[in-house]
């Protein structure tokens, strides 16, 4: 098997999310918006597997195939009644990078598969039982042979999901900092369509953001500010875990850092490719495990040593 | 001579046959060699003949020879510190290349495997 034919259907998929793995056709579909809440949906040519888009028994269940060929979610209008976000997607994939977080791995693993098709646990060389945790939670584990950091783990986490066919990645912290309900809203996001960037925001209220301590306020705002002086972007929290990316961006993203310093390198990369972002309010918990795992001074430090050095010798 | 120079001399000669070795093994480039030994043989100079600085110094405009040949030296380390980092660098992504492409080869193998029909049990 290829890895092509790794991706969408065939790639272990249940039967739902490989019906709407191959429904989706890859992200060459052509996606039409029409007036009154109403969206064309024309899904043709080649699927992932290079075998003509087709539903489970030839037909999905509202929509049939043309004489040409081609598939519609619809009947032969080729148009769906939509509220203000439906859009065809592929599989939705929570990445989540560990590193020796056997204490609540599993807790954020049950919490993100409920609301994702797949569950991808980015082992970075654990020494305790994360990955078996992991994998008994629903997880797909991904093992890092050595411990190479969170930037790396993403980076791999993410190149996967794409390999995996997914429409929507979502990367939240495996410490339980982050809930599952806040990345249902991030996938909900992106599947409005119109933006290929999301990040979770502690900083932007909204109506159940929460309380920061005020050291990590101090040190998201350093982060913000240093964000901004080298890469020109402003956003509120450049910190934080929880992010969303479309196929587009997760298929185009380039991580060339290792540690910390990649979240901020994937605003580097919003600009560089003119993705189109926003940000959506979230609400952190925070425990006393997740403040252990946290940044401190000297992290700080070397998170700044290392993105001044991403931005001026790449 | 003074101690200084002795250290200075003994140090330099000990420099260049490791520098030297490590060409007979194959280990260093003949530009890097040159340049090593080019470097060396100023410290022997400099060692034996501390004055040479002073026509440096002027010609910098520093007020001594020593002074000179300090700060060049701050230059110089300054410089193979910048090289190492970004050597490190370098290596630090090569290596997360490798751990991702085994980590990758290996998903994909168990996903395959996941997928392979049982055996029929043996009678």
């Amino acid at each position: 098997m290829t890895r092509k034919q790794m991706a969408g259907a065939d790639a272990g998929l249940d039967e739902s999310h490989a019906h709407r793995g191959q429904v989706d056709a890859g992200s060459h579909a052509q996606r039409q918006r029409t007036p009154a809440g109403f969206q064309s949906v024309e899904l043709g040519g080649p699927g992932r597997n290079d075998e003509p888009a087709r539903g489970p028994t030839g037909a999905c269940g509202t929509g049939r195939f043309h004489d040409t060929g081609k598939y519609c979610l619809s009947g032969g209008a080729g148009i769906v009644p939509t509220f203000t976000s439906f859009r065809a997607m592929g599989p939705k994939i929570v990445v989540i990078p560990a590193y020796n977080e056997e204490l609540t791995i599993a807790e954020v693993v049950s919490g993100a598969v409920k609301i994702a098709d797949r569950v991808l646990v980015v082992d970075d060389g654990s020494r305790d039982r994360t990955a078996a945790l992991a994998k008994q939670a629903g997880a797909l584990v991904i093992r890092h042979a050595v411990n190479r950091g969170v930037g790396a783990a993403l980076g791999t986490g993410i190149e996967a999901a794409v390999r995996l066919g997914a429409d929507a990645v979502v990367t939240m912290d495996a410490d339980g900092q982050h809930r599952a309900e806040d990345a249902a809203k991030i996938f909900a996001r992106l599947a409005q369509g119109d933006v290929d960037f999301v990040i979770g925001s502690r900083m932007k209220k909204g109506e159940d953001s929460g309380h920061m301590p005020a050291h990590r306020v101090l040190f998201n705002t350093v982060g913000n500010v240093l964000t901004f002086l080298l890469f020109g972007v402003w956003v509120t929290d450049s910190q934080c875990g929880l992010r969303g990316l479309s196929r587009k961006a997760a298929s185009t993203i380039e991580l060339r850092t290792n540690g910390m310093e990649s979240l901020s390198e994937f605003i580097k990369e919003k600009k560089d490719k003119h993705w189109r972002f926003t940000e959506v309010p979230i609400k952190a918990i925070y425990t006393d495990y997740s403040m252990s795992k946290g940044q401190n001074f000297f992290v700080g430090v070397k998170v700044a040593i290392r993105l001044v050095w991403r931005r001026f010798f790449g | 001579m003074h101690a200084i120079q002795i250290v200075l001399i003994c140090f330099a000669a000990f420099a260049m046959s490791r520098v030297l070795i490590r060409y007979r093994r194959g280990l260093m480039r003949m530009l890097h060699v040159e340049m090593w030994l080019l470097f060396w043989i100023c410290v022997v100079v400099v060692g034996l003949r501390p004055e040479t600085t002073d026509l440096l110094a002027n010609w910098l405009g520093v007020g001594r020879g020593v002074d000179t040949a300090m700060y060049l030296a701050l230059l110089m380390i300054f410089y193979l510190l910048f090289r190492c980092f970004g050597k490190i660098e370098d290596l630090d992504r090569q290596l997360t290349k490798v751990v991702r492409a085994n980590a990758l080869r290996e998903m994909e193998e168990d996903l395959d495997a996941a997928k392979q029909p049982e055996p029929p049990p043996a009678k």
